[in-house]
């Protein structure tokens, strides 16, 4: 007769594989589950700036590189912002370093909303530059009395960059002390500016 | 009488079992899930593209499409081995090539057409009206606008010695036209027509040049990111009837294939790039920018009514079609969207 536990005993070798190869097919349905439901838009704008930050860190110093970057759905309401160690004005998550952010929503400010919704990666206190250079730029300014009146200019520039719905173009610039990631952009432009207020994506 | 610690032989048998039994199912997980989970990724985007079609128009916008695009590196090196075009990029299947031209060539056909037929499929095969709804969610305009979808890219490490033998062996049009879909009995271009067309290996196609629609000549497009992608447009436009038309016995009904002869092979090659201009008259009102683009690499596509949960049914094009994978050529392709994850 086989005393209490004996049988627990002989097949102990068997039962320890079987939950460990249950524990690697729970483990892998898992994962794949949870990668078809995970959030699409914050983990596509994620891996667009882990892509950004990849091909700057593939350069070298004082090298200079442009490559495309691939927009998804809704990367309209996503920006390209890079922040300062010397600016105080940052996200916390930058902690004190310089850091280069992908940030939704920007209607409160970049700050907040890199701090809130946003995925940002550091360098160190290299001074960042992150940049648009329109060609032409209609500015359609509303007062505070409901006038308005629209202006042109050319050669403005914007210190993020709007990620657009289709491929784009960056040109990044690395350097000891400096990082500059600059998109140009050729399509004429209407952009509203509320006097007294702030276009947040304009120095 | 046993000694301690010594296994009896059920003991042993049963060990044996349970490992043989566990080295099965890591093998079945790993066919299954392994590499880059291709193939979860092809189902998780086809069941999000099946959700969308079928859903309730007020929903279906809301529903993302959850196609991620593949990116795949051709490298002869056994160990190492990558494509700076994809460095800091997640999910790059690496694909070994030989270093004998002919297999490497072959292979990357193979591959290149398997990725163009996966698309395909995995999109409904241009019949199932993908974007629906999201059309005026999104702003995209008028129907008349194609919206994109980057299935894949494709791009050859620059470490691959001999690259220029390979690429003038690369002929994915007759790799299409003569070999059978996996696990199927027909050939890939006859899964691109509906099984209305065959073409032989000896067919030769007419090329000419065909220029902007504002008479302007093509210039090159010598791109910033020298490889290809396969690119899924669809367009929403009753005009199509007007402009299909039957170009050298390729286009048959609403289905149709146009071969790219060697623009595929320079495209994946870091180099300067070839023209080479199909004529393709579908393209002139109803795909504006396709024309634009002069049709360099292979493309499949479906003109006509999409299935849609919508009673009011669309009308319009689907195309497949492999691209340089540069600001220019997939922005004249997709002007104004790409959906689906980068």
């Amino acid at each position: 007769m086989k005393r209490k536990g004996e049988l627990f005993g002989e097949n102990i070798v068997g039962i320890l594989i079987a939950v460990i190869g249950l524990g690697l097919v729970v483990g892998i349905i898992g994962q794949q589950i949870y990668r078809a439901n995970v959030d699409n838009e914050g983990d596509s704008a994620r891996k667009t700036l882990d892509g950004i930050i990849g091909k700057i860190e593939n350069l070298q110093d004082g090298e200079t590189g442009s490559f495309a970057v691939q927009g998804f759905t809704e990367s309209n309401n996503w920006y390209l912002v890079g922040f300062d160690s010397r600016v105080q004005d940052r996200p916390d998550k930058c902690f004190l370093e310089s850091c280069v952010c992908i940030c939704k929503n920007a209607d409160q400010g970049f700050k907040n909303a890199c701090q809130n919704e946003g995925f940002c990666r550091f360098f160190d206190d290299k001074e960042i530059n992150v940049q648009t250079l329109f060609d032409e730029v209609y500015i359609v300014s509303f007062g505070s009395n409901g006038g308005n009146s629209v202006d042109a200019t050319k050669d403005l520039s914007a210190f993020c960059i709007h990620l657009p719905s289709n491929l784009f173009e960056v040109m990044v610039s690395k350097d000891v002390d400096s990082l500059s990631i600059v998109r140009n952009d050729s399509s004429s432009k209407s952009i509203k500016y509320v006097s007294g207020g702030s276009n947040v994506c304009f120095s | 009488m046993f000694k301690r610690g010594e296994l009896t032989s059920s003991q042993i048998i049963t060990l044996v079992l349970v490992i043989a039994g566990l080295a099965f199912l890591l093998g079945f997980l790993y066919l299954v899930f392994g590499g880059s989970g291709q193939t979860v990724s092809r189902e998780t985007c086809k069941l999000s593209v099946l959700t969308r079609a079928t859903a309730p128009d007020e929903i279906s916008a809301q529903i993302p499409l959850n196609c991620e695009t593949e990116k795949i590196c051709f490298t002869d090196k056994l160990f190492g081995g990558n494509c700076k075009q994809f460095v800091g990029e997640e999910g790059v299947r690496v694909e070994r090539i030989s270093s004998d031209p002919d297999k490497a060539a072959k292979t990357i056909s193979e591959i290149a057409a398997n990725a163009m037929y996966d698309c395909w499929s995995m999109l409904g095969e241009g019949k199932i009206d993908i974007f629906g709804k999201a059309w005026s969610k999104f702003g995209l305009g008028d129907s008349g606008s194609p919206t994109c979808i980057v299935c894949s890219r494709l791009a050859i490490s620059e470490d691959v010695e001999n690259i220029d033998e390979i690429t003038k062996r690369i002929d994915v049009d007759k790799y299409i036209s003569e070999n059978n879909v996996p696990g199927k009995e027909i050939t890939y271009l006859e899964s691109f027509t509906d099984k209305n067309f065959r073409v032989s290996a000896d067919t030769e196609i007419d090329f000419k040049q065909v220029d902007n629609l504002d008479g302007s000549p093509k210039t090159i497009s010598g791109g910033s990111d020298n490889q290809i992608a396969f690119v899924f447009s669809q367009v929403k436009t009753k005009k199509w009837q007007d402009v299909l038309a039957n170009e050298a016995g390729l286009v048959v009904g609403t289905s149709f294939f146009v071969p790219g002869k060697l623009a595929i092979a320079k495209a994946l090659y870091l180099g300067p790039q070839a023209i080479l201009t199909v004529p393709i008259t579908v393209g002139l009102a109803v795909l504006p920018p396709l024309n634009a683009y002069n049709g360099r690499l292979a493309a499949a596509g479906y003109c006509g009514k999409f299935s849609s949960s919508d009673e009011d049914y669309f009308e319009g094009c689907s195309l497949i079609q492999g691209v340089d994978y540069n600001v220019q050529d997939i922005n004249s392709l997709c002007p104004s969207s790409i959906q689906g994850k980068p």
